[in-house]
């Protein structure tokens, strides 16, 4: 089966975003494919990349990061979500360089909810969290 | 946009100023119209306050105003839970569009027939 992922909770929400990767690889371990992964809402925040690790928390960006790397996944990014959250890709930095910074990079990709509607309409299941 | 249509359920459940996810659910929903998808709207728990009319935040657009805008999305079919409405005691002379109130065995059926659903 085709499924599409759309996670809107924040990665601070520990619990529930490993679950969400917890899911994401029992599906590729089942043999179904993963179409998209979206973030949404406050679940753009993954995304961002100015930010310090604390030895005690645990990594949940890297347990993202390396299962997006081991899939070869190009996850999307909500631009107005993330935007709201002061977060940018590099081409909308360069077009206000006075005012921000990038810091959404590789592999995440900054798309539209025209995306997240294609993912949909090309996926037999679309799972939400948060 | 060639691929087939879909049936998108965006449910709206959240409080109208509660956080983000009424105008994100917004957006969303407005998307899907636009990609020509057969989206239909469900107001259920807190988020059928969103519906009432006459919404005067201090920090944001008006919820209510913004879904009035749904019927020019081509987006008719708007329900809300009758028993979220009842619940709260909201008349649904209030409302700011015209939503169909569902039973909890219509609303199982509506759930029932979508391709996707999208909650927030």
């Amino acid at each position: 089966m085709i499924f599409s992922i759309l996670i809107k909770n924040s990665p601070c929400n520990l619990e529930l975003s490993s679950c969400a990767l917890k899911y994401c690889e029992s599906l590729v371990n089942q043999g179904h494919s993963i179409e998209q992964i979206f973030f949404y809402g406050d679940g753009v925040e993954i995304a961002n990349n100015n930010r310090l690790q604390s030895p005690d928390d645990f990594n949940i960006y890297q347990k993202w990061y390396d299962f997006f790397e081991e899939q070869r996944l190009e996850p999307l990014v909500c631009s107005t979500a993330a935007a709201r959250r002061g977060l940018f890709g590099d081409e909308e930095a360069a077009r206000n360089p006075q005012h921000i910074t990038a810091n959404i990079f590789a592999p995440f990709s900054i798309a539209g909810l025209g995306q997240l509607v294609e993912a949909c309409t090309r996926s037999d299941r679309l799972i939400s969290f948060g | 946009m060639s691929t087939p249509k879909k049936n998108l359920l965006f449910i709206f459940k959240s409080t109208p100023y509660g956080g983000m996810a009424s105008q994100e659910a917004f957006d969303a929903i407005v998307s899907a119209t636009i990609f020509e998808q057969n989206a239909c709207a469900l107001f259920i728990d807190d988020g059928v306050f969103q519906l009432i009319k006459g919404q005067q935040p201090n920090f944001r657009a008006s919820q209510a105003k913004q879904l009035s805008s749904l019927p020019f999305y081509d987006l008719e079919k708007i329900y809300a839970c009758k028993r979220s409405v009842q619940a709260r005691d909201i008349k649904t002379q209030n409302f700011c569009l015209d939503a169909e109130l569902l039973s909890q065995e219509q609303i199982f059926d509506l759930i029932h027939c979508q391709d996707h659903i999208l909650s927030f």
